[in-house]
């Protein structure tokens, strides 16, 4: 085939193998044909039995969600996925020049209230009489609210959790929503062409040719920069033709590259092969971290791969500093109990270690991880689920001071649509997660917003803030 | 005899009204002008329907078989030798009106598929009653867990959003309203059949949209596709998914009143777009998402190229049957994005290439550019492949090279 134009002899599989998987992805994947895994070109690393598994489409793998609807998989308490002793936290310190930022998309609308539960408040029973958390089995934070049961290693580990997090005239629409969260626009209004990120980026380019990463799935708005190179991609073995050097190889580059030349029209595509032909040159920077020996272990997750290359990519150095990965699956019209809970379940077992990976490579000072979901959900239960509701809140790990920060949002003071009304702004939070990247805030948001005070370390957080 | 241009606007048209040329088909519209070959095109098409024992036997035979079943099912039928414009219509229909397997069984969306086959070129309002109470619709979108009591608005709000009128052509009393009106259909999962339970329905009178009555399916389908947004949204998400711009003003109203003086009839509506000049006579104005680029890439190839791989469609981010959300997939330039790039290069480096074209395909830019139907390369994208094959000592390798680079190229992105 075209692929056996090299010389040189095929290769294995993925690093990201789990010999334990056996989901649904495990029978046909690069790995189990004849590819390079360039990570070999490299390191000469040995062959890892098993397949490549990434789960791309964005959506939590909910294994068999019959027989979670079936069994009425509630969230009894249970004991954490990892073993039952604790975790240790992950005391952060004052990060350095280079923070990275890895922002977990919660895609569907995250119920902030089944999340951050106001246990206290006996209205919470009666919004939410079946569907609704028993206080016995939540995770404690204070006499007003706890956490999710899932949630209980990640925060032994050290979590902060921005309550209230919407936007002023919120929008039930799923697009509506994302398209704002995406680009930054609390009110809907501003008509960009870029991502916030992707300003982010734009901010931070040093012309490095990678700046910021969507690991796992599609090209997402969030991440389209006006001239910082972002790139999406969805398996570590895509791209090896792009470091294969025999003669065939060079050439089709070669030919890629004249391809790719800003003449005659066709920009975005000229573009998009540009990209790619740089993504090369983050691939070489990367170490098999795989082999490392006291990497921690990575229970199975639908997120699992993503993080565990973001840690890889991080810890390369190769000049990406802004990482986006989606979790889907939080749209939970129905069976919320078990679909939530086991969202969250996943988050916890991925973070946990992804943090233990982040200190591992020195950089658990530095990696703030931040989530971002289009709406919550209304408070009112509708069947075994709830329908799109407004206010949220937000999740933290690293470097930020650990606890709740924000107010819970109103149960007795619901706007007109009995939905939860935002006690912080999408750009507040916006604000907050860009100076402390080091971006002034107002050159990459459209309104005027303060950052939480409180949320980031006591620390010189302002650390040459770059202003446009 | 062809010229060339009249050869660049037949491969042209064909990339818009099918996925792919079917073999020996530009030959015979060679002999015609554009708007007969347009027409050929529409009218020789046999739609392939599933009705009957062979729908109820792809039912079994997905159901039971592997879960990566459906979606290369799919691609063996759009890549099949009868492929033409109704397979085109009927993937219109499956991005417009979504719903995914990973919410639902696969038994349902091969219902579901097989109700788009039977309506693809009917009538709007049949269809749109048909897909509110098709089982995967109803599994996908929460129908079957809505009761008259506690009507469950997620049909609803999508239904006028994105399926028929969208966004702003509606108040969210509508939406309340419409719920209560559709409540009491329920799948049983055992037979793949619907049912309604008039006892779950809200049976009491409501005012919707200005009218008050009872209200049900038929009636509440009937009233949003009275609405004159309606037609409107309709034909501009045609137009656009055919011709790959927003219509002008007044290209929209032109077609929003030839599609409602027709009741909503979609032959109709095609007719109206492909009349327009900017269908035939436009340039190439959207980026073909990766379901189109591949089923495109693997007729260049021929059937024997390659064995279609799961990973392929996951990779790409675009497996039949699971769009990304209700909204379906991205209808923008993240298709030629860098991401789609190194993935569609990987893909491409799968294939073989057939003795025939080995056989009977010049080793020159321009032979394998009209090969894979791009007859007004710009020069940037043929100075390219000239260059690679330059540098190119192994004659044969040679070949190989030009359609990797074809096959990339920003022409055959684009439709």
């Amino acid at each position: 085939m075209l692929r056996n134009m090299s010389t040189e002899s095929p290769p294995q599989s993925s690093p990201y193998a789990d010999p334990g998987f056996s989901g649904q992805n495990s029978g046909s994947t690069p790995a189990n044909r004849s590819r390079r895994k360039f990570l070999s070109l490299l390191a000469g690393g040995g062959a890892v039995a098993g397949a490549a598994v990434w789960h791309t489409s964005g959506r939590a793998n909910i294994p068999s969600s019959s027989s979670l609807r079936a069994s009425g998989h509630g969230v009894a308490a249970r004991p954490p996925a990892t073993d039952t002793a604790k975790v240790a936290p992950i005391t952060a310190g004052c990060p350095g020049e280079r923070r990275n930022l890895v922002v977990l998309e919660l895609s569907g609308g995250n119920d902030g209230l089944a999340t951050v539960v106001p246990y206290s408040d006996g209205r919470i029973n009666d919004l939410r009489p079946s569907i609704g958390i028993d206080p016995e089995d939540l995770v404690i934070l204070n006499n007003e609210v706890g956490l999710h049961p899932s949630l209980q290693t990640l925060n032994e580990q050290g979590l902060a959790i921005v309550q209230g997090v919407g936007t002023p005239n919120p929008n039930g629409s799923h697009f509506e929503m994302e398209r704002r969260w995406w680009a930054g626009d609390p009110e809907g209004n501003a008509r960009l062409g870029t991502g916030f990120l992707g300003r982010l980026c734009d901010e931070l380019n040093e012309g490095a040719p990678i700046t910021g990463l969507t690991i796992g799935t599609g090209a997402s708005p969030i991440m389209y920069a006006a001239t910082a190179g972002t790139v999406a991609f969805t398996d570590p073995d895509t791209g090896w033709y792009l470091l294969n050097d025999d003669p065939w190889h060079k050439n089709l580059r070669m030919g890629l590259r004249e391809m790719a030349q800003p003449a005659d029209g066709f920009d975005a595509a000229r573009t998009g092969l540009s990209s790619a032909l740089e993504f090369g040159s983050v691939l070489e920077e990367f170490q098999n971290e795989d082999e490392a020996e006291d990497r921690p272990e990575y229970p199975y997750a639908d997120i699992r791969d993503q993080f565990m290359f973001a840690a890889d990519v991080l810890g390369a150095d190769a000049g990406v500093r802004v990482l986006h990965i989606k979790l889907g699956g939080f749209d939970t019209h129905g069976d919320q109990r078990g679909d939530h809970g086991y969202l969250w379940e996943q988050i916890n077992n991925t973070l946990v270690p992804f943090r233990q990976d982040l200190e591992r490579l020195g950089l658990a000072d530095d990696t703030l991880i931040a989530t971002v979901s289009e709406f919550g959900r209304r408070p009112a239960q509708n069947g075994s689920g709830t329908d799109h509701g407004a206010a949220s809140m937000a999740m933290l790990c690293g470097p930020v001071n650990n606890g709740l920060h924000g107010e819970a949002p109103s149960l007795s003071k619901l706007d007109d649509d009995d939905n939860l009304r935002a006690t912080v702004r999408m750009d507040e939070y916006y604000a907050t997660l860009a100076d402390w990247m080091g971006v002034d805030h107002r050159t990459v948001l459209p309104t005027n917003a303060s950052p939480i005070e409180g949320l980031l370390l006591p620390c010189k957080t302002s650390v040459s803030i770059r202003s446009g | 005899m062809a010229t060339s241009e009249h050869r660049r606007q037949l491969s042209h048209i064909l990339r818009r009204l099918q996925f792919a040329p079917r073999p020996g088909q530009i030959a015979e519209l060679e002999e015609l002008s554009i708007d007969k070959a347009v027409q050929q095109i529409i009218d020789s098409d046999t739609p392939v329907l599933l009705e009957g024992e062979p729908l109820r036997n792809l039912e079994a035979r997905i159901e039971d078989g592997d879960w990566d079943d459906l979606a290369l099912w799919y691609l063996g039928r759009v890549t099949a030798a009868d492929s033409g414009f109704h397979e085109r219509m009927v993937w219109f229909w499956h991005t417009h009106l979504t719903s995914s397997s990973e919410e639902t069984r696969d038994r349902l969306m091969v219902r579901q598929h097989a109700l788009f086959r039977t309506h693809a070129l009917g009538n709007f309002r049949d269809l749109l009653k048909a897909v509110t109470i098709d089982g995967a619709m109803l599994n996908w979108l929460d129908g079957d867990q809505s009761r008259g009591e506690a009507p469950n608005e997620n049909y609803a709000r999508e239904m006028m959003e994105l399926f028929a009128l969208g966004p702003g052509a509606y108040t969210e009393d509508d939406i309340r309203i419409a719920a209560r009106a559709l409540s009491g259909w329920q799948v049983d999962y055992e037979t793949s059949d619907v049912r309604f339970d008039p006892g779950d329905h809200y049976s009491r009178p409501m005012r919707f949209m200005g009218e008050r009555r009872t209200w049900d399916v038929e009636s509440i389908v009937d009233k949003v596709c009275d609405q004159p947004e309606c037609a409107r949204h309709v034909a501009s998400s045609l137009f656009q998914f055919l011709i790959g711009t927003e219509p002008t003003e007044a290209e929209l109203d032109e077609l929003a009143t030839e599609f409602r003086a027709s009741n909503l009839d979609i032959l109709t509506l095609v007719q109206a777009i492909v009349a327009l000049p900017t269908f035939t006579a436009g340039n190439p104005a959207r980026a073909r998402n990766a379901v189109e680029w591949l089923v495109a890439t693997m007729a260049v190839f021929g059937p024997e190229a390659a064995e279609p791989e799961y990973w392929w469609l996951d990779h790409l981010a675009q497996v039949p049957f699971q769009p990304p959300n209700v909204g379906g997939w991205a209808k923008d330039d993240r298709w030629v994005g860098a991401s789609q790039q190194l993935i569609r290069t990987s893909i491409l480096l799968e294939f073989e290439l057939s003795d025939a074209i080995v056989r009977d395909v010049e080793p020159t830019p321009d032979a394998v550019l009209a090969h894979c139907g791009i007859f007004d390369a710009t020069d940037t994208t043929r100075n390219a492949m000239t260059a690679a094959i330059e540098a190119q000592t192994e004659f044969n390798h040679g070949l190989e090279l030009l359609f990797v680079l074809a096959l990339t190229s920003p022409e055959f992105a684009h439709i």
